[in-house]
């Protein structure tokens, strides 16, 4: 029992390292506010006018190698506006239709950049199968998470000379949190 | 080595273990959207409270008058905007939710919207609560120590984890080779 749940812990922790360092990364980045620098570029084009917001996406993507979700769409008295959406990149498009007169306003992030809009990246039901099987990883890291936790605890309390030590420091973090969360939630 | 490494990287894991389980529960509530305060609060009250902003005061300088009337401690200089009534709005968002207060200041007195969260959208919130929030030595902050602590023990134990997975004997056929 104990070397299955000790294979487990470490092949578990070894598959989702990257994942989780990018996460405790990119949590590092946000809580201290280190600044980004997206490049950005702004281009106008002209395309056929008369066009509807979801053909003319498709129509973008294709000719532009523009790629990612379709997002934020407002229609206005003189034609819509979108934005196209991956990790590395946001494109804000602008569309007169009655002369087709295009504007892209190109965001592209850089690593730091990328690894804090994947940390905020989740849900299953994106049109971008890139984007669900993000979030499908997510829901697994979480799994793997608690399973990390809890088989960590395990192999820890099967150590008889490091019990003592360990029993101050889970003991001692269990009432921490528990105080500051019920204070917190009161 | 090995021996100092796994018993640190043991001990990390023991000080953080219960922020590796709020750490999942975010994940998780995030992952599968669990409702938020504007579409299921668990509580939604509307309160009054006479209120009267200095006649010189800018809205920043409201916002905090507000913030000190509803005795609400902040890290930094609350959000406030105008609403489409030219209304000052001021939004205090905690682990808990989110109090909107809206001054009315022909009538001299501040509706305060409070929306509470859901256990789980709490739990998510958690995972959110760094440094940068709450007032000096209030719960808040001292969670976001925890958190600030918790995130670089975690990249401790993910240093050494994969120091001692590497290197670890392992009776598979594939690695025998």
């Amino acid at each position: 029992m104990y070397k299955t749940i000790r294979t487990l812990h470490l092949i578990l922790g070894l598959v989702s390292s990257l994942f989780l360092l990018l996460y405790a990364l990119s949590a590092l980045q946000m809580a201290h506010r280190v600044k980004l620098h997206p490049t950005i570029t702004e281009e106008d084009v002209s395309l056929p006018s008369g066009m509807q917001v979801r053909p003319f996406a498709l129509q973008l993507m294709s000719e532009r190698s523009i790629d990612g979700e379709l997002g934020a769409v407002q229609n206005n008295a003189s034609g819509f506006r979108f934005n196209v959406t991956r990790p590395g990149a946001q494109w804000t498009v602008t569309y007169q239709t009655a002369t087709g007169q295009t504007h892209l306003h190109t965001e592209r992030r850089d690593f730091l950049g990328m690894l804090n809009r994947l940390h905020h990246l989740n849900g299953l039901r994106h049109d971008d199968l890139t984007l669900n099987a993000w979030g499908w990883a997510l829901v697994i890291v979480s799994v793997v998470l608690l399973l990390l936790g809890l088989t960590g605890v395990y192999l820890w309390f099967r150590l008889h000379n490091e019990r003592m030590i360990g029993s101050v420091l889970l003991a001692a973090n269990l009432i921490v949190s528990l105080v500051l969360m019920v204070m917190l939630r009161a | 080595m090995n021996a100092w490494i796994r018993k640190l990287h043991m001990y990390a894991g023991l000080l953080n273990f219960s922020i590796l389980i709020v750490f999942g529960i975010a994940g998780l509530v995030a992952s599968v959207g669990a409702p938020d305060i504007f579409e299921h609060p668990t509580l939604h009250t509307i309160t009054t409270q006479e209120f009267s902003p200095s006649p010189s005061a800018s809205d920043k300088e409201v916002a905090s008058a507000i913030a000190a009337a509803l005795h609400i401690r902040v890290g930094e200089p609350p959000n406030s905007r105008r609403n489409a009534q030219h209304q000052l709005m001021v939004d205090f968002y905690d682990p808990n939710g989110l109090r909107r207060v809206t001054l009315i200041e022909m009538e001299h007195r501040l509706q305060v919207e409070t929306l509470r969260n859901s256990i789980w959208r709490f739990f998510d919130n958690l995972h959110a609560t760094t440094l940068r929030q709450g007032a000096a030595w209030s719960a808040e902050r001292v969670w976001g120590w925890y958190i600030e602590i918790a995130t670089l023990s975690m990249i401790w134990m993910i240093a050494s984890g994969i120091w001692l997975g590497v290197g670890q004997r392992w009776n598979f056929r594939w690695t025998q080779f």
